[in-house]
């Protein structure tokens, strides 16, 4: 199998004289089987991640580094500055799978993506930015800490979690079979499935509500009960709000503590 | 003699009961001579004499008679072999009958025998019982390779999954912790604390439940344990909430929630 691996180390302000603040580099990546489905992995801990899917078969990934974050002073004592700590990463694609990695954290990288758009995404960033994906039919594995996650006219499933943001998501299509789960802290959530998905919703917000224009069979009798037949104990606790959707399915989880979940109808 | 065939018209006449028709036949039948006139007069004459006989009138013993031959008459027929036969017929009949009916008791029986050694019937329930456990052990191997995939989506589906095992083992526990307090994505570990709550009987989930308090660093696991902790009035917990709230990195709505949890548990 045919491996590609990238490795760049920018030199932004020493290899050329004057460079704009945020140069916005392209890579593509071709893939290893082009047409067929394929994933992205990409971590960072500082900056924003952009994936859009369109017909393409391959990875084509756009990003900036804010020159700003380095303060050291460019020259020094009449001696100029080689290193550099600003942006660097690395891409390796293999067999489909293509993942972004080994930024350095003091850095700020803003990722804007193109995939195909049958293609898997686990992304995460935990400052400086959002995460926003659109047109892309998948499984998303999104996080985010501090800023907010979009999915806009995707497919398929998503678990997505903040902690400081907010969380829309658009579906047009869903993976029937699978389970979703929404949680963050503080921000609202805000999903929208197909009207006809067969769903079961499993909602909470401590200090916010729950909305919905779905037709939902909610069951709240089982706040706290106690099921002691013969030796099998249960406990079921639930402050949750369980509603089915088009006669149930597949759990999706939507929890947040100071927010309020809106669950709506395509 | 007069004739055989003209013996209807002359008893006719002798009885003074001929027609027409007849009278006109006799008178031809005598003048052709047929019928002699004179064997006719004779008929007439005899038949005048025997009106005056007297009918003898049958003496008493004859009576008698009669009477002694008709009981031997009826002793006779009641041996008779023909009788014998009928009764001897009715006597198979009755015994045939009979002897279906053992027949068809007998198969019956030995019907209920087979089906018993089949399906005992005092065993029903438990077949269902090992039925249900051997479903029950299937969605536990399932949940727990599942609980290994690569994908978060079929994570939380096993997480899900061990909802619907009704008592669960050491095996299911432990992978429902191992999942609680490694697994990378929140929102399956999310799911995992509510699963370890709802079989909380287990002393084992509940212990770890306790334990995992302090290892965790996402804000909404934190939170959710808070919840558990609560529902299942676990005061253990209370010094490994100070642990987290000894923090200062903790997130200030899960620190307002986890005084007011200790709050309620003391």
């Amino acid at each position: 199998m045919k491996t590609f691996k990238f490795l760049f180390a920018l030199l932004l302000s020493l290899l050329f004289g004057v460079v704009p603040s945020f140069a916005q580099k392209q890579i593509v990546i071709p893939l290893s089987n082009p047409g067929d489905p394929g994933q992205l992995e990409l971590g960072i801990v500082r900056g924003s991640i952009s994936v859009s899917g369109s017909d393409t078969e391959e990875v084509i990934i756009s990003y900036d580094g804010d020159r700003s974050m380095n303060e050291a002073p460019e020259n020094k004592n009449g001696l100029r500055r080689i290193s550099n700590n600003s942006v660097g990463f690395e891409v390796i694609e293999n067999d489909n799978k293509v993942e972004i990695g080994g930024a350095p954290p003091q850095s700020e990288v803003n990722f804007s993506i193109t995939v195909p758009r049958n293609f898997s995404l686990y992304l995460s960033t935990v400052n400086g930015g959002d995460v926003q994906v659109e047109n892309v039919n998948g499984e998303m594995e999104i996080s985010n800490v501090n800023g907010n996650v979009s999915l806009t006219n995707v497919g398929g499933s998503a678990t997505v979690n903040t902690v400081n943001g907010d969380i829309t998501a658009s579906f047009n299509s869903i993976n029937r079979e699978s389970p979703m789960a929404f949680s963050n802290v503080q921000g609202d959530i805000d999903i929208t499935l197909p009207s006809d998905a067969g769903v079961t919703a499993k909602m909470r917000s401590e200090w916010g509500e729950v909305y919905t224009d779905f037709n939902m069979e909610i069951d709240r009798s089982n706040r706290e009960s106690i099921e002691a037949d013969s030796d099998v104990y249960r406990v079921s606790i639930n402050n949750w709000i369980t509603g089915r959707i088009n006669g149930g399915g597949p759990e999706y989880m939507f929890k947040t503590l100071r927010g309020d979940i809106y669950l709506r109808k395509q | 003699m007069i004739d055989e065939k003209y013996i209807d018209l002359v008893t006719a006449y002798l009885q003074n009961d001929l027609n027409t028709d007849q009278q006109k036949k006799l008178d031809e039948l005598i003048e052709s001579g047929k019928i002699d006139l004179l064997d006719l007069k004779e008929m007439e004459i005899m038949i005048g004499k025997m009106d005056s006989l007297d009918t003898p009138k049958p003496s008493s013993a004859m009576r008698d008679r009669f009477y002694t031959m008709l009981d031997e008459e009826k002793e006779a027929q009641t041996v008779s072999w023909s009788h014998k036969l009928n009764g001897w017929m009715v006597e198979q009949k009755q015994r045939f009958q009979l002897s279906y009916l053992v027949y068809i008791a007998a198969v019956f029986l030995t019907g209920l025998m087979i089906g018993d050694l089949y399906a005992p019937i005092s065993n029903q329930d438990e077949q269902i019982e090992q039925l249900m456990s051997e479903v029950s052990q299937m969605r536990e191997v399932m949940m727990i390779s599942l609980l290994d995939n690569s994908s978060p989506t079929e994570r939380l589906k096993a997480v899900n999954i061990s909802n619907e095992i009704r008592s669960v083992d050491e095996r299911v526990v432990n992978a429902l912790l191992k999942t609680l307090n490694n697994d990378s994505n929140v929102n399956v570990r999310l799911a995992a604390v509510d699963a370890l709550t709802s079989h909380a009987n287990n002393p084992a989930a509940r212990s770890g439940l306790i334990n995992s308090i302090a290892q965790q660093e996402s804000p909404i696991v934190q939170a959710a344990l808070a919840d558990a902790m609560l529902a299942l009035q676990e005061r253990q917990s209370v010094d490994e909430f100070k642990k987290l709230l000894s923090r200062d990195e903790l997130d200030s709505n899960v620190r307002n929630k986890l005084e007011n949890t200790i709050a309620e548990l003391i």
